[in-house]
């Protein structure tokens, strides 16, 4: 039985993000903590040591914290979690080979984002006339029975949009999801925010009808 | 309000799908190879020296901590047997979790080759709590695995959690005892 123990524990708490359970202040009559461990640098600290002496321990500190967030919005956006991983480490990149120009206006996890955003531009652009093999024939996602559950809810949402096109997906995504402003898609998807408006009135149809389908 | 728009409830349930992704477990190598490979990061030379030592004289205390800690901690079976549990630090533990995941199991043997009895499982991420909370569920941090050691006593179960890979790289633990 020795031989199976490996419990690791590789998810932080990110950035500023509540915590429970170890650490979380009271500490229970005999029980024991050890080792708090010396990784309390802010995104900034890693930031520096990542431009000035490639630190590569600081990076993969940076890549644990913010990859999941971006990773997962690019997979909304893209439909597939190849073509995530590519824009993912595309945009990680850029990132550091940019690090210098990041003056710490905005958080760091919105300034990759923003790097992110674009690296997914410039692959819509190359793959416009693709259609995912996930949308071909444009068919309503495969009735399911009905969510119980946040994940199964969440496998609903995920499972209507990769039945749109990508033109929809990407509007409901931004906007419905990620809280974006039409200016604000306006300007990731080089289009009007008019037409992220009319747009976005057409996809809400499409996904309506293929969400309602799985509840 | 138009037909368009969502309820409410709709939209509550679309704010929920904002959920962080899983990336694939070789993206972080592939990228820090690309990154290497550009000049953008490298492990500092005098930092792996550092490293190095570190890990000799690491390995030199393992082996005489572990020696001693089994000295006193091999346990006939009906000793009281302890949980540990494993838990990130305040940031993310660092290091390629295939690695880790190595060690930690390669610790694990060695301490039971020493006559330590121990199990232990990785926890998967997936989780749900009962009753189902309101808002995000389980937002907190939970642990991502376990071991149940046999020791004589909490100090003993302390030390031998304090040999295990996972403080090195910047985990936590908590020890507590199995009441039986």
């Amino acid at each position: 039985m020795g031989d199976r123990g490996s419990g690791i524990g590789d998810r932080g708490s990110g950035s500023g993000s509540g915590e429970r359970g170890a650490g979380s202040g009271k500490r229970e009559a005999g029980s024991w903590e050890l080792g708090t461990g010396n990784w309390e640098l802010d995104d900034i600290d890693l930031i520096r040591r990542v431009a000035e002496r490639q630190d590569e321990e600081a990076f993969r500190i940076l890549y644990a914290r913010h990859t999941g967030a971006v990773y997962g919005l690019l997979c909304r956006l893209t439909g597939r979690s190849s073509d995530a991983s590519d824009l993912m480490q595309e945009t990680w990149l850029r990132a550091v080979r940019h690090l210098a120009l990041f003056r710490g206006q905005s958080a760091f996890r919105t300034w990759l984002t923003g790097i992110a955003l674009n690296c997914y531009r410039e692959w819509r652009r190359r793959h416009a006339r693709e259609v995912s093999p996930m949308h071909a024939g444009g068919r309503a996602a495969p009735r399911r029975a009905a969510p119980n559950s946040a994940s199964d809810d969440i496998a609903a949402i995920n499972g209507a949009l990769a039945g749109l096109t990508s033109e929809h997906r990407e509007v409901i995504v931004l906007h419905d999801i990620e809280g974006y402003t039409h200016d604000e898609i306006a300007a990731t998807l080089e289009i009007e925010a008019g037409t992220s408006k009319s747009r976005l009135s057409r996809a809400r149809r499409m996904f309506r009808e293929r969400w309602r389908g799985t509840r | 309000m138009n037909n368009d728009d969502w309820t409410p409830e709709e939209q509550a349930r679309l704010n929920a799908a904002r959920v962080e992704g899983v990336p694939p477990r070789g993206l972080e190598e592939a990228t820090v190879g690309a990154l290497r490979e550009r000049g953008l990061v490298r492990p500092a030379r005098r930092r792996l020296i550092a490293i190095a030592a570190l890990v000799t004289l690491a390995a030199a205390l393992v082996v005489a901590v572990g020696w001693s800690v089994t000295r006193r901690s091999v346990a006939p079976p009906e000793s009281p047997r302890f949980v540990l549990l494993i838990y990130a630090g305040t940031s993310p533990v660092a290091g390629a979790p295939d690695i880790r995941r190595r060690e930690y199991s390669q610790w694990a043997r060695d301490l039971a080759a020493g006559g330590t009895p121990i199990s232990g499982e990785e926890l998967s991420e997936d989780a749900r709590e009962v009753p189902a909370p309101p808002g995000a569920p389980l937002d907190g941090l939970l642990p991502s695995g376990f071991f149940v050691v046999s020791a004589p006593d909490l100090d003993a179960a302390q030390r031998i959690a304090s040999t295990c890979p996972h403080i090195r790289y910047g985990g936590r633990i908590v020890v507590k005892r199995v009441v039986s």
